[in-house]
């Protein structure tokens, strides 16, 4: 379900679907560069569109046009791989990362992330964006949910919450790459 | 040490149109051969293109070594490409029982699934290394990851231009493989 500029209204309220409040103005904090990037890109409910269609152009566009501004704030690595988890309600996305959804809604809110949650958040990222280069991004959810042999049949969402993310992401890295015949 | 010396173990494949499966956005051209140390004919050293000869080999070939992903067909987002080749010089052709025992050669390890992947290709690798100084270009052998009629590979040495030049390159639709079509590995 694509997040819609006016979603950050319920967060925390009666939406079962992915809600994911990047809009600026969330905490009537002021616009930061995300917000900026968001807006440039034709605002955030284009973005975040983008990033449930089928091919994620908008959301490609999007990373490479916070890579060229700069943008290494920890926030922005947040709100950029929330927004890749279409379909997954907040607390499903709370557990990838191992925290509890209130912290979370904080952290979505603005409140300052801790440097140690930098490589969680980061490898989520590269997990899906690894991901997303060989399904669908409506397909992730169910493929969260899916045992994998390489991942001694855990479903990768199990694999998450016992912080195995190296793991997964090496799973997904061998999704790409060239195939040697094997 | 392989006799490779019997005439019957090559072949001219000339023009001819091939498949390879890659991944959105990836950073590498559907015609181009790299060097790995974990490919099936690859030392390290010599550039390899894999190729399967029908659309159901080359997704048969991804799928393989993810099985959690053929129930995910439908949403695959990989791009699969059908190559136009006109291949100039012979290769080494390992497609049959018969034709491995004139070397001899195990069949059988032209399909080979070990984990560790150097188990799995020893003999590939030096099988390979033994064409490329005979010489010859490729190799065409059956595939391990298709059991569908026609399916095959070609695995193609060399650069762009040196024995084989590709003069097309188009998208193609990706076909639903069965998975009993689809020789899962076991390693």
């Amino acid at each position: 379900m694509p997040v819609s500029d006016t979603a950050h209204s319920s967060v925390g309220g009666d939406r079962s679907g992915s809600v994911f409040p990047l809009s600026p103005g969330t905490t009537g904090h002021e616009a930061n560069p995300i917000d900026q990037v968001v807006e440039s890109l034709g605002g955030l409910s284009e973005v975040t569109s983008g990033a449930s269609a089928p091919d994620g152009d908008a959301y490609m566009r999007a990373m490479r046009a916070f890579q060229n501004a700069g943008v290494r704030e920890r926030s922005t690595s947040l709100h950029v791989t929330l927004a890749h988890l279409d379909g997954m309600t907040f607390d499903e996305a709370a557990d990838l990362l191992n925290l509890k959804p209130e912290n979370l809604k904080r952290y979505v809110h603005g409140h300052s992330l801790p440097r140690t949650m930098a490589p969680r958040i980061e490898m989520l990222g590269e997990i899906l964006r690894n991901l997303h280069r060989v399904i669908r991004p409506s397909a992730t959810v169910r493929w969260l949910h899916t045992e994998i042999p390489d991942l001694d049949g855990m479903t990768p969402a199990t694999a998450l919450k016992k912080r195995k993310y190296e793991e997964v992401l090496e799973l997904t890295k061998s999704y790409t790459g060239p195939v040697t015949y094997t | 040490m392989f006799d490779l010396a019997n005439p019957d173990l090559w072949i001219h494949v000339g023009v001819i149109e091939l498949y390879r499966t890659l991944e959105q956005d990836g950073t590498y051209e559907p015609d181009e051969p790299f060097p790995s140390f974990t490919g099936r004919y690859s030392n390290g050293a010599r550039l390899v293109l894999y190729l399967a000869r029908t659309p159901e080999g080359a997704v048969a070939e991804y799928l393989r070594w993810h099985p959690e992903l053929v129930d995910f067909q439908d949403d695959l987002v990989i791009e699969l490409y059908a190559l136009q080749f006109n291949c100039r010089s012979r290769m080494l052709n390992v497609q049959t029982h018969e034709q491995c025992g004139l070397i001899p050669f195990p069949y059988d390890r032209l399909t080979s699934s070990e984990e560790d992947v150097v188990v799995r290709y020893a003999e590939c690798v030096q099988l390979a290394n033994e064409c490329e100084a005979a010489p010859g270009w490729g190799i065409v052998a059956p595939s391990a990851a298709c059991s569908m009629a026609g399916a095959g590979n070609i695995s193609l040495f060399g650069a762009n231009g040196d024995s084989w030049d590709c003069n097309g390159v188009a998208l193609s639709v990706l076909p639903h493989v069965d998975l009993t079509d689809i020789s899962l590995a076991t390693g």
